[in-house]
């Protein structure tokens, strides 16, 4: 009888401890409701960053490209909404000839998010299909740890 | 002993209750409730431009809030001006995600049908469309929507 008991406190400890272990992960974090007390990354990071995104993507570079996104990315676009993947695969169709950033601006709703709106001019194909000319752009940064990665962005045409 | 034995069996099947008890609570739709949250944020944003409510729009508005369209970027200020200009009048949203890229931050993707005009042109269609959500004081804000047009 006594084995039996020792046992089934054994079994009890274990429950207990995967129950514990059971809680959302992102809901136990705690939520970066107040701006912390981390220092605010400056707009030139997040600039440099915006512009490794597209030096990677323009030169095919996978691993550089995928490592400056986050795994619950997306992006957004008048032909889709594009997971990580989607959007490795769409580099692959890509030729990006060239592209220039302007009016680049950077705001921080807190010191763990940046969001980085700015204008490109570009030339090159996708598919095969000339998708050359000007787009308002957007991305969303999030600092993992001590690296920001990109968590959205997107691309629309201009009128 | 046999009441002792019991007791701990009683406790186990406590703790196991305990432990379905922990995970996400989900909704009828077998949606998470902590996705579902930002869900019913996003169509309540919604549902205030629709009904020109500017004060219930702009309390959902982070001060440094960005918008992008195909005219560009706008501001908490502009977006409220021109939901004076709008007149959306139906509208609904399909395959909608949500995904937390870090605690306090909600990304919603999804795809929009509307029936809407602006400034007197007609601008109803089919939409792709993005927010981003952020936990200030407690409470989401949204500092970031993107709409544009499907091809």
């Amino acid at each position: 009888m006594y084995r039996q008991l020792s046992l089934l406190c054994v079994v009890l400890i274990a429950t207990n401890t995967m129950c514990l272990a059971q809680t959302d992960s992102e809901l136990s974090e705690e939520p970066s409701a107040a701006p912390s007390a981390a220092p605010v990354a400056d707009a030139g990071t997040i600039t440099d960053l915006e512009e490794s995104v597209w030096k990677a993507y323009k030169n095919k570079q996978l691993r550089s490209f995928q490592g400056l996104l986050y795994k619950t990315y997306y992006g957004v676009y008048a032909d889709g909404i594009k997971t990580l993947d989607m959007e490795v695969a769409d580099m692959d169709k890509t030729n990006l000839d060239n592209y220039t950033l302007t009016d680049v601006q950077v705001k921080f709703p807190n010191a763990n998010i940046a969001v980085i709106t700015y204008k490109t001019s570009q030339g090159g194909t996708f598919d095969g299909k000339d998708v050359s000319g000007d787009y308002y752009n957007e991305s969303v940064w999030v600092k993992k740890g001590d690296r920001w990665l990109n968590t959205f962005h997107t691309a629309i045409k201009a009128k | 002993m046999k009441i002792q034995f019991l007791c701990l069996w009683m406790a186990i099947v406590a703790s196991v209750a305990m432990c379905f008890g922990q995970t996400s609570s989900t909704t009828p739709g077998n949606v998470p409730a902590n996705e579902q949250a930002i869900i019913d944020l996003e169509k309540a944003v919604t549902e205030a431009y629709k009904n020109k409510k500017a004060d219930v729009f702009r309390k959902y508005l982070a001060k440094n809030y960005v918008g992008i369209n195909a005219d560009g970027t706008t501001k908490r200020t502009s977006e409220a001006t021109e939901m004076q200009n709008t007149d959306l009048r139906n509208y609904s949203f399909t395959d909608m995600k949500v995904v937390f890229p870090k605690a306090g931050v909600a990304v919603v993707t999804y795809k929009a049908r509307v029936d809407s005009s602006a400034a007197g042109q007609d601008t109803s269609g089919a939409y792709n469309a993005a927010s981003v959500w952020t936990k200030r004081w407690g409470n989401w804000v949204l500092i970031s929507h993107a709409f544009i047009k499907s091809q």
